[in-house]
């Protein structure tokens, strides 16, 4: 069930200083910096930072007595209310949760971290010109599952959420009179007719599969310089390394690692199955449009946010790539939207 | 106009089979950016542009060929040109393997400061015409948006090429009065401000080697970096480790850094790393004398001796 | 943050036929010298990577020693004067960066002087233990960045 509502400005900046910790995105304070300004709000330059940091400890461990002695190193985690963008909050709800806390071995880490957060997606009046959201199933107005959906207004915001009762922030809002809900379907409408791409269709990654050998990827991957900008920017890629840290004292680290690095999947042997920068793009451009939605229901492994097209120090574009392939592969856009 | 010649020239090379392919630059998908090109086809050449966003130092694409037998033609700026005589001299590439295309450079523009001196310009208000900059029909000066290596710019010249496409500029920034030096900025602050600035500035760092891999002279197989065996910093971006991996590269790049500053461009998070190998950079050329990438005949700094060295650091 | 039981530790990475040889004889000879040093013998000054000295920095090290032959006594006839330049680009690094100079300091000891040997490590010690442990190699982990 949707519930929607009018809160004052002031409320909410009153309502987001109550809460214990407060969250943004980089991105976010670019854009609605007069939110956060005055609560003193942590900024992260990637959302999944707050779940999944780029290094941290699992465990210490030392030699004593002969033996090793191995101590537990739980998070601690602080109840926080992150305000992001659709695309971010996707990141989190729909392309992590299923990476760490699907099935029945959840992540502890992740799941602890995870589960103190309340996210409330601030809704993208002004897509930038990295943003495309549409392209792989989202939208800047795009109402995550369990978040609080937020659309700035003059000196108001139009609020919407699923369950009314767990926001404080509820009892200050008051029943949406017909012209905003009017100006609320305007801007939508616009913001989506700023984001050129089309839905990608549900047969990409099936038919992206198919192109897997496929000599296209030399000239798309050729320029990239195989670093981790994008990878350890974007907030949906989540693999990492373990490394012992010291010898008879010290830490079990984990850190973030990116399928970019040919060290990535080099063997003990010498060998490396992706030993070139062909098939590491290729890795990177099909895990998020092939291996993943094949895998995950057709959900995407790309958000879209732009993130890495934003960081590129050779201006590797995802979509670009993207379109090339899927114009190769015959599959397409989808019709409605 | 440039950018025609460099078409000409690329499309003869390629048209005549003279070459296997140009690396150059083309428009960019964002605004103010261009991204490295490679041509292997002559209706391709139209793509190129040269413009004061090229910013990727194309001579990094380089170590793809080592060994290999491809006749590659290469847009050069003058730091660009100084660090493909970095690697005839070291022995990476060869010589009759490359057309140099020379571009005397008039330094390139940082499009954080573009758009923060003329907020909300879009690409289409910004012209470049053989070294004039118009900005919404009228004159501008690039100095004030001159990326930071070139404010200390000496080689715009490419010191070598095959063609050369423009006319010699003689001198860079370093000698202009207009531009402050990037570097000085950092010297002026006190040693602990200093300290301070770098420590936070690591602790921003998430080693993402960006910096290394847009570097044309970092094409070792496997960086110390990266090694396990020994590992001499660790792979997670801790900040002590990311300061002694930049300690690191910057000695790998002493005596032989062509100041070309595509490190620091490179780095996603804003850092301006390129100040530590530049740094090194100048106190090699204050104490011995010696610029990089010159000559190709040249013996590195680090690799020879004088017995008069200074040595009263030493006890 | 000096504390009372608090020694500095110092690395000392000395060339095989000159400086290690001179510690060695300081030792023979009965010479006090601290305790401080734990000695890491390398053939030759040259033969010293910056990495090396980095590392035993983040490993723990409060100060690194290198020492090796006089100019024109080196066993590999120039080692030392290559590592003479290297250390001193380091050097001038080192210090523009705001690390304190007398956390890497640098000797030439002969096979003789087994004197100037105890007495070169007296001097790194006592410099660095009036500086106190080196502060910003203390490795610090949190695995929340919302600390
Ligand atoms: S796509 Fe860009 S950011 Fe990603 S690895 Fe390649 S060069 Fe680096
Ligand atoms: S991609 Fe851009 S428009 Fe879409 S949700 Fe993210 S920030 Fe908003
Ligand atoms: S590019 Fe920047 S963030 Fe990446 S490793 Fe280099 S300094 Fe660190
Ligand atoms: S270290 Fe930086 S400035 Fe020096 S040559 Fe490499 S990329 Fe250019
Ligand atoms: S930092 Fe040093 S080891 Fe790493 S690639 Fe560059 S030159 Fe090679
Ligand atoms: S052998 Fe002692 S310095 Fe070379």
């Amino acid at each position: 069930m949707k519930h929607a509502g009018i809160v004052k400005k002031s409320d909410f900046i009153t309502w987001l200083a109550s809460r214990e910790a407060v969250i943004t995105s980089e991105r976010l304070i670019r854009r609605h910096k007069e939110l956060v300004s005055s609560v003193s709000a942590m900024e992260v330059r990637n959302v999944k930072e707050t779940v999944f940091p780029g290094f941290g400890t699992l465990f210490s461990y030392r030699w004593e007595d002969r033996r090793w002695i191995i101590e537990d190193i739980p998070v601690t985690a602080k109840k926080c209310t992150v305000l992001v963008h659709p695309c971010e909050a996707t990141a989190l709800n729909e392309v992590l949760d299923r990476v760490f806390m699907n099935g029945e071995h959840p992540e502890r880490d992740y799941e602890k971290l995870r589960s103190s957060l309340e996210l409330v997606t601030i809704a993208c009046e002004e897509p930038e010109s990295t943003c495309f959201c549409r392209m792989v199933g989202g939208d800047p107005f795009r109402r995550v599952p369990d978040t609080l959906f937020v659309v700035p207004l003059e000196d108001r915001l139009y609020v919407e959420c699923e369950e009314p009762n767990v926001w404080e922030l509820w009892k200050k809002c008051v029943k949406v009179p017909s012209e905003v809900e009017k100006e609320i379907a305007e801007k939508e409408k616009k913001s989506r007719e700023a984001l050129p791409d089309p839905p990608l269709s549900e047969e990409v990654p099936e038919q992206l599969y198919r192109l897997f050998e496929d000599e296209e990827w030399d000239n798309i991957a050729w320029k990239c310089l195989n670093c981790g900008a994008c990878t350890y920017l974007c907030p949906t890629c989540y693999c990492f390394d373990i490394h012992a840290d010291g010898r008879l004292k010290g830490y079990q680290l984990r850190s973030w690692d990116a399928c970019m690095f040919p060290r990535f999947t080099l063997h003990a042997s010498g060998h490396n199955p992706r030993p070139g920068y062909r098939e590491r793009v290729r890795q990177r451009v099909l895990h998020k449009f092939s291996y993943f939605p094949m895998r995950e229901e057709g959900r995407f492994g790309c958000v879209g946010c732009g993130a890495c097209v934003e960081v590129c120090p050779v201006n590797w574009d995802i979509r670009e790539a993207v379109q090339r392939m899927v114009k190769k592969s015959g599959a397409g856009y989808a019709r409605s939207s | 106009m440039y950018e025609d010649k460099i078409r000409k020239i690329a499309w003869d090379l390629l048209e005549k089979g003279n070459v296997d392919f140009i690396i150059g630059w083309e428009k960019g998908s964002l605004p103010f950016l261009t991204a490295p090109l490679i041509c292997r086809d002559v209706a391709e050449t139209e793509r190129l542009v040269w413009n004061p966003f090229c910013a990727n130092n194309l001579a990094r694409y380089l170590k793809y060929y080592k060994g290999g037998k491809e006749k590659i033609a290469l847009c050069v700026k003058g730091c660009d040109a100084r660090a493909v005589s970095v690697l005839l001299r070291e022995e990476q590439i060869e010589r009759e393997r490359l057309v140099l295309i020379g571009l005397p450079c008039h330094g390139l523009i940082n499009p954080k400061k573009l758009l923060e001196n003329f907020p909300d310009i879009t690409p289409g208000e910004v012209e470049w015409e053989e070294g004039i900059l118009r900005i919404r029909g009228k004159e501008e000066n690039i100095v004030h948006l001159l990326e930071g290596s070139c404010t200390r710019c000496r080689y715009p010249d490419p010191p070598i090429h095959d063609f050369l496409v423009g006319e010699k500029l003689g001198e860079g920034y370093a000698e202009s009065s207009e531009v402050e030096d990037m570097l000085e900025y950092y010297d002026k602050m006190s040693t602990e401000e200093r300290e301070e600035f770098f420590a936070r500035e690591m602790e921003r760092c998430i080693r993402c080697y960006a910096c290394r891999n847009a570097c044309p002279l970092c094409y070792c197989q496997e960086c110390f970096a990266e090694s396990t065996r020994p590992s001499w910093v660790s792979p997670a971006p801790l900040a002590f480790d990311n300061l002694l991996f930049q300690l690191g590269r910057t000695m790998h790049m002493a005596g032989r850094c062509v100041e070309c500053g595509a490190c620091g461009r490179s780095c996603p998070v804003e850092i301006p790393i390129d100040i530590l190998p530049e740094k090194v950079a100048e106190s090699i050329r204050k104490e011995f004398g010696f610029e990089s990438g010159l000559d190709t005949g040249e013996t590195a700094p680090l690799l020879t001796y004088r017995e008069d060295d200074q040595e009263d650091f030493i006890k | 943050m000096k504390t009372l039981d608090w020694e500095p530790k110092i690395v000392a990475f000395l060339c095989h036929w000159c400086s290690y040889a001179g510690a060695d004889l300081a030792g023979v000879s009965r010479m006090q010298y601290p305790p401080n040093v734990r000695v890491i013998r390398v053939p030759c000054s040259g033969a010293i990577n910056p990495l090396y000295i980095f590392k035993a920095l983040r490993e723990g090290a409060d100060g690194v020693l290198v020492s090796g032959c006089h100019p024109g006594d080196c066993h590999y006839i120039s080692g030392n004067y290559y590592a003479r330049r290297k250390f001193m680009v380091m050097k001038n690094l080192l210090e523009w960066l705001g690390f304190e100079p007398e956390r890497v300091q640098f000797s030439w000891v002969s096979a003789s002087e087994g004197q100037k040997f105890s007495q070169v490590v007296e001097e790194v010690v006592e410099s660095v233990r009036s500086l106190g442990p080196a502060r910003k190699m203390i490795k610090e982990f949190s695995f929340d960045v919302r600390r």
